[in-house]
């Protein structure tokens, strides 16, 4: 099997999930007991928040919430933090081509009377500054972008962004770096609260993490026991903790060794694909190595997704939360393609675990099932 | 009280005659297989007009398993009692009004037994006196919130308050068998339901053109049949490699007819394994004026290729109602998961509602699809769904 899938999820590494499970075995205990047992938990936690910020380049200013994923940590660094803050102002700002779970909870709030803009992104893959510059204003109070994209790759000029909301004292930036960590080289101080995810860097789904300026006040989603400051209430996970912790280090030490070798594979598949006169790729200046979309000219997006995964090739045709419904992907959408174009789009997407290997016998199977298979346009 | 024998009538099989028997043998072969765990908790007699399932020890689910197998026109849970004497009686019916909740009773008994020194009306007022002078019940003959059945035998007096309704039709089985066209949207597999009902034994059979149609439609078939085993243990299924047909026939067809002569390809390669299989006949869930392929005339012009009957359970159903069934027999929820099936892809715009014959021959003598005709026939996978708890 050869899997091109893992912008949706990846193969925990086996340490882990040796750690999880030792964690899991040795120390069930609650870490809010406060028997010793528990309260060495609780200790290894907070050692392990501290590991995380520094792995990722952060101070002691920030913190660490830990969530259910990256879909629990968006919401609640945006509806969490527009319902503490709407007092000081009714503005917040995303981009077209952000993820569903800062998209749709953007249109929750505008439903429920927040002003909202959401940014064009041009053909490059970027936000206009000048527009950006036009559109915040002193009642912003909150900016949510994702630095790199989940379906196209490319990275978005967060640093200019980021410029602009610290000229604007009461506004946050929210950055949801769920495809980013790993994937990009990123200056993660740029953003006052970011959303990270374990299963999308070789670590176990079901455990993320919200961090934040510990400045930064939200409203919790749910209430409870009040862990986690009083905002994500519900017994810490210890195991999953410490799992994530494991493969955010394993991710951030090996990245400059993993990035190289995934520029190439990318590369090779680039060199063998632009010529083809079926497809049509999704490249950009700035962008990750670690996604290569492309357009289909003539085929249908899931048939040939179909096709590949019959050959053992496992890849995605828009975002694998949307490829099920047979809605075109609103990131192309917005990038200005037709709509024939953002319903056939596929993605490919790395990690560490794929080899130039099969990056060949893709190229191979992939002209092969172009040729076979029929067109959409009959 | 609990009830201890259940008086099982039958459907419509009591219309039959000499071959009546080998039909209330197929229904208490499905009422063993139905009960099957609880084989010791029970004790079946079958009788020329009824079968009687007595009870050893309380089957928890008894009820609802009844009323999932086919040929059965209602069950009855009734206390039997050994000796019919009249003070026994009274005495079992008061035990019985003392549970029940109600204001208005009609007792009903039936001699059966013709040596009874009672006759049936005499029964009624005896009982029902009993029941006046000594509860709050009155009696109401036309319409009684609690009817009080009694019907003495020979074995001894049966008396029951609960009848329910079985699922009517036939045993499974027992009418014959037919290959069904199973696409797994929402009709074909309510179809197939009614034919089991019926007591039609089903085979199916699928068409599947990956990679235009996603492997996951197999998966739900199989989730879809698996609901279907209650009612038919075990279901046959062949798939059918389709996809070099489908990719000829878009080929060569003329605009708005890709989708007529892939019905008529599908009913040769259905008609050619029914043969083999030895099943006199097929089945489809389509249902007239549904699509552009289920109008009569596209209907006529399709079912053309074969001499087979083709049954179509569905046929004036509208669409609400097979969604109600398909919700009923829990296969609506699979059916609606979102996989590509019959060819999405391919849908023509404009399909032609009422093709013309010529224009279908003409298409199809362009190319000889007998090969793969044959090819299909020949590299069928077969999977065997089984009923499990």
């Amino acid at each position: 099997m050869i899997y091109f899938d893992n912008a949706s999820s990846t193969k925990p590494s086996k340490e882990v999930l040796e750690a999880y499970l030792n964690a899991a075995e040795n120390n069930y205990e609650n870490p809010n007991s406060i028997h010793k047992l528990g309260m060495k938990n609780f200790n290894e936690i907070n050692r392990i928040r501290e590991k995380i910020l520094k792995l990722l380049g952060l101070d002691s200013r920030y913190e660490v919430i830990f969530t259910s994923g990256a879909t629990e940590s968006n919401n609640l660094g945006i509806i969490g933090y527009y319902n503490k803050n709407k007092s000081r102002g009714n503005h917040i700002i995303t981009t077209k081509v952000e993820h569903e779970s800062v998209l749709d909870v953007f249109k929750f709030l505008e439903s429920q009377g927040a002003l909202v803009t959401y940014l064009d992104v041009n053909k490059d893959g970027e936000i206009d500054i000048e527009q950006f510059k036009k559109v915040i204003n002193k009642n912003t109070i909150l900016v949510s972008i994702m630095p790199v994209n989940n379906e196209l790759g490319f990275a978005l000029n967060i640093d200019e962004i980021s410029k602009v909301v610290r000229t604007f004292p009461k506004c946050s930036l929210h950055l949801d770096c769920a495809q980013t960590v790993g994937k990009y080289k990123f200056d993660y101080s740029l953003g006052d609260m970011l959303t990270i995810s374990g299963h999308k860097i070789n670590g176990l789904k079901g455990c993320g993490a919200l961090i934040k300026l510990k400045k930064i006040n939200l409203n919790p989603l749910f209430y409870g026991g009040g862990q986690e400051n009083g905002l994500r209430s519900g017994t810490l996970d210890y195991p999953a903790i410490v799992a994530l912790h494991e493969a955010l280090k394993i991710t951030m030490n090996s990245f400059n060794e993993n990035y190289k070798n995934i520029e190439v594979l990318r590369g090779y598949l680039v060199e063998n694909l632009k010529n083809n006169d079926e497809i049509s790729l999704n490249i950009f200046k700035n962008q990750t190595p670690y996604i290569l979309n492309m357009d289909l000219l003539n085929k249908k997006a899931s048939v040939v997704v179909e096709a590949l995964s019959n050959e053992g090739i496992m890849v995605s045709s828009v975002s694998a939360c949307n490829s099920k419904k047979e809605a075109p992907s609103h990131v192309l959408l917005a990038l200005g393609k037709s709509d024939e174009e953002a319903r056939n789009a596929i993605r490919l997407s790395f990690n560490k675990n794929n080899t130039l290997e099969e990056t060949k016998i893709f190229i191979q199977k992939f002209n092969m099932i172009l040729e076979n298979i029929k067109g959409r346009k009959l | 009280m609990k009830y201890n024998v259940v008086i099982v009538r039958f459907g419509e099989m009591s219309t039959k005659g000499k071959n009546k028997k080998d039909f209330v043998a197929k229904l208490a072969r499905s009422i063993r297989i139905a009960l099957r765990e609880n084989e010791d908790d029970y004790k079946m007699v079958i009788r020329h007009d009824h079968i009687y399932l007595y009870i050893i020890n309380e089957i928890s689910n008894l009820e609802k398993c009844l009323a999932e197998i086919s040929g059965m026109y209602s069950f009855s849970l009734a206390y039997k009692i050994e000796d019919p004497d009249l003070d026994n009686l009274k005495e079992l019916a008061l035990k019985v009004f003392a549970e029940e909740n109600g204001k208005t009773f009609k007792i009903r008994a039936r001699r059966i037994d013709k040596s009874y020194p009672y006759i049936s009306d005499e029964i009624n007022r005896e009982i029902a006196t009993v029941i006046l002078k000594n509860t709050p019940w009155r009696v109401d003959v036309h319409e009684p919130d609690v009817i009080l059945d009694i019907e003495i035998r020979e074995d001894g007096a049966y008396v029951f308050t609960k009848t329910l309704k079985g699922m009517g039709g036939y045993p499974t089985g027992s009418i014959g068998r037919c290959l069904m066209m199973l696409s797994g949207g929402i009709d074909s597999p309510v179809a197939t339901y009614l034919l089991m009902r019926r007591g039609v034994e089903v085979t199916c059979i699928h068409f599947a053109a990956p990679p235009y149609t996603n492997s996951g439609v197999i998966d739900k078939l199989e989730d879809i049949l698996k609901k279907l085993t209650k009612y038919q243990p075990k279901i046959r299924l062949f798939i059918v490699p389709f996809t070099k047909i489908q990719e000829k026939i878009y080929e060569i067809s003329s605009e708005g007819y890709p989708i007529t002569i892939m019905r008529r390809m599908m009913y040769r390669i259905a008609s050619r394994l029914a043969e083999r299989l030895n099943l006199p006949c097929l089945a489809t869930g389509e249902s007239v004026g549904q699509v552009a392929s289920q109008t009569i005339d596209s209907l006529n012009v399709i079912n053309s290729v074969t001499n087979l009957p083709v049954l179509r359970p569905l046929c004036t159903y509208d669409k609400v109602d097979i969604i109600k069934i398909s919700e009923k027999i829990e296969t609506y929820e699979i059916s609606i998961r979102p996989y590509e099936d019959c060819c999405t892809i391919f849908a023509p715009v404009r399909p032609k509602t009422s093709p013309h014959f010529d224009e279908c021959l003409r298409i199809e003598d362009q190319f000889d699809f007998a090969p793969l005709i044959d090819e299909c026939l020949d590299n069928l996978e077969v999977k065997y769904i089984k009923f499990e708890n």
